[in-house]
């Protein structure tokens, strides 16, 4: 397209926006560097500078004014603070830090601030929003009650997540917990719901992978990758969720009157999710330490808990009034060697509508996704189970622990009477149910299907080292031999609708079941 | 300038008892002298701030190189400031000092900077526009720093108004990077 270029025309588009260029003087605050160090620069001057405002030292750097004091103001630099010398002038520059939002975002890879970090230009015709908000009120607010489906069927199943809840993925390390999350934003795909993966004190190379897995997936058309890097500054990385959150926010209150959407939209739905808490918990202690702060538990500063619970309380379901958006979050944490009950655990556990429990042991034998199905719990979104999940997996969570408890109890036991024997062929073959691949999510039909198979029972013939190939056929089965079947089924099928549904699904089991052991 | 809070309060009190005697003016001259003086000495910064000298050998080197010299107002504010071990502070009251006197007196200092040495009446023109907008005596005081290519700044406290070709150049630079 070289010879499109016009330099006339150039000149031309030069020659007017200088002729509209108007001279005017700058006004402005400044202050002066006395100290920087750690990241932390201590600032005279700026009197009236605001609590969270940006400042812009006279290097380009900027900053965040964090402590106000008598007589100096403590600011969180945003960048090198080497480049930054003492007595070098700092300006307000009177705006609270806020973001560019909005379609132009989808696709795009951006650091803690909005700036563009995927080489693909900048971000144009962009609105922009404040990265602190307040969440919204009672009146404007209704409780859970439509599915985000995950696409993984043991959470669907066992731990289902609402549209506006905030889930909890917590477990120690290398045991699939960005796994989990990817899979969700891959399984949105077509669904309507804006993904935003914010990346926090992660290496750059998990980032890429991400970006490439999403991108395989074609899911980064309805994705925006925010990465706060290892190597980016503390603020940044204490900054991004809440950038994220804003990017996210975006879209939920379109059709919200009360907070600044267009009265009869629909609101937007958005999913969040924050890899992981624990490092900004980490940027924020060291932050804090830097600006003197007083250290509490684990030398975290007091208001950890509550920078936590007012990011997590943006994410909300808004009442019809308001458009019905919504902001689901999946806030991931690390633990170290299981120990739920450390401090920033704990605290996000108490935040969050239920978690997700992923176990290092299970991970090892094999059981992936390595969910334990007994410590994790879903507080909201039983209500926005899908009807047909919620009668066919009804009984796999009890199933489920009371295999557990036999399993434990027959390893010392030679002879098992007939019951239990069953029992235990039934857990073995329900554990295989719940394993699923990387990046393989499933429609509500063939999760329903696949745990109709192993909670009825019909699987007792299937060996159980048969059952994952049994799963994956069966799945492929549907989508070809009984397509018909899963074109007309209907998640939320009530009485007799569910009970004609349920015949025929029964019938197919059977069939498919025979001509699989007949083929073995 | 950050100064600190002791100097503050040191300064109030002398300000208040100089302006009770009606001696302001005298005794801000003495300070003024002896900011410029520490300034310029590093013999006499050290030696005020120096721990290890006794408050008598100070007094007596005071007495021997100031007494006469300045203000006896001002020289019994030093032995105090001695007796409370508080003589390294004594550029900053002489800072402070000078504030409150400004204050007192409703003057408004100021900075401009140019990229070329400003004429007196350019000087003059921008200090009465200021008088007007800020109803008060103003002082300023002139650099010249060539990167700002043209034009002027003025520093009024913590505010400037920025009137540079520099500032002028970056704006366009951005309203052009931005559309």
């Amino acid at each position: 397209m070289a010879t499109d270029i016009k330099p006339e025309e150039i000149s031309e588009i030069l020659k007017q926006q200088f002729a509209d260029f108007e001279v005017s003087s700058e006004n402005y605050e400044v202050g002066t560097v006395l100290s920087v160090g750690d990241g932390v620069a201590r600032v005279y001057g700026l009197a009236n500078v605001m609590a969270g405002e940006l400042v812009e030292f006279a290097s380009g750097i900027r900053g965040l004014a964090l402590n106000l004091e008598e007589d100096n103001v403590g600011i969180a630099v945003m960048g090198e603070d080497k480049y930054i010398r003492e007595g070098e002038q700092v300006k307000r520059t009177k705006t609270i830090a806020s973001v560019p939002v909005g379609d132009a975002l989808l696709g795009r890879v951006v650091d803690g601030l909005g700036n563009p970090i995927d080489g693909k230009g900048p971000i144009n015709n962009a609105e922009f929003r404040p990265i602190e908000f307040k969440a919204p009120g009672i009146m404007e607010r209704k409780s859970v009650h439509e599915p985000l489906q995950t696409g993984i069927k043991v959470i669907d199943a066992l731990v289902p997540v609402g549209r506006g809840q905030r889930e909890l993925i917590i477990g120690d390390r290398k045991t699939g917990k960005t796994t989990l999350a990817i899979d969700t934003i891959i399984n949105q795909k077509g669904k309507d719901v804006k993904c935003f993966y914010v990346a926090i004190g992660q290496k750059r190379s998990t980032v890429v992978q991400v970006y490439e897995t999403l991108k395989a997936a074609g899911a980064m058309e309805y994705t925006t990758i925010i990465a706060a890097t290892a190597s980016d500054p503390a603020p940044m990385q204490y900054l991004s969720p809440y950038t994220g959150t804003a990017m996210a926010e975006h879209y939920c209150y379109q059709g919200s009157p009360t907070f600044g959407g267009t009265e009869g939209v629909k609101g937007g739905h958005s999913l969040i999710i924050y890899d992981d808490l624990t490092k900004q918990s980490q940027a924020y202690r060291q932050l804090s330490l830097l600006l003197r702060r007083p250290p509490g538990r684990e030398a975290f500063p007091g208001d950890v808990f509550y920078i936590h619970s007012r990011m997590l309380e943006r994410s909300v379901k808004l009442s019809d009034a308001e458009g019905g958006g919504s902001i689901s979050a999946l806030p991931i944490i690390e633990t170290q060697s299981n120990d739920v009950s450390a401090y920033i655990p704990t605290n996000v556990i108490s935040i969050t509508d239920g978690q997700i429990f992923l176990e290092a042991d299970l991970f090892n034998s094999g059981q992936r996704p390595a969910i334990n199905a007994g410590l994790s719990v879903s507080r909201v979104g039983g209500s926005a189970q899908t009807n047909v999940m919620k009668k066919t997996a009804g009984t796999l969570r009890l199933d489920l622990a009371q295999y557990r408890e036999l399993a434990a109890f027959s390893q010392f036991a030679s002879d098992l009477d007939p019951a239990t024997r069953a029992q235990l062929e039934k857990g073995q073959r329900l554990m295989e149910i719940c394993k699923q691949g990387i990046g393989q999510p499933l429609s509500v039909c063939e999760q329903v299907a696949v745990i109709f198979a192993g909670v009825e029972g019909h699987l007792n013939d299937v060996p159980v080292e048969k059952v994952v190939t049994y799963m994956s056929e069966f799945t492929e089965a549907l989508s070809t031999k009984y397509k018909s079947f899963s074109d007309s089924f209907d998640g939320d099928a009530k009485k007799a609708a569910f009970n004609t549904q349920k015949d025929e699904l029964e019938k197919i089991v059977v069939e498919f079941t025979a001509s699989f052991v007949n083929a073995l | 300038m950050l100064t600190s809070k002791a100097a503050k309060r040191y300064a109030k009190a002398f300000f208040d008892i100089a302006l009770e005697q009606s001696k302001v003016d005298a005794v801000a001259g003495d300070f003024s002298a002896l900011y410029a003086a520490i300034e310029q000495s590093e013999e006499l910064n050290t030696f005020l701030k120096a721990p290890l000298v006794s408050s008598e050998k100070r007094v007596a080197v005071l007495k021997a190189t100031l007494e006469g010299k300045i203000e006896t107002l001002t020289f019994e504010f030093l032995v105090f400031l001695i007796r409370k071990n508080r003589l390294d502070i004594t550029a900053d009251v002489a800072v402070e000092f000078s504030l409150l006197q400004d204050v007192a007196k409703g003057v408004q200092r100021i900075s401009i900077t140019s990229a070329f040495q400003m004429a007196d009446e350019q000087v003059d023109a921008v200090k009465s526009r200021l008088q007007l907008k800020l109803n008060k005596t103003i002082v300023a005081e002139v650099k010249v720093e060539p990167t700002l290519i043209g034009g002027f700044k003025v520093q009024v406290n913590d505010n400037v108004y920025d009137l540079s070709v520099e500032t002028q150049l970056n704006k366009l630079k951005q309203s052009i990077a931005k559309a």
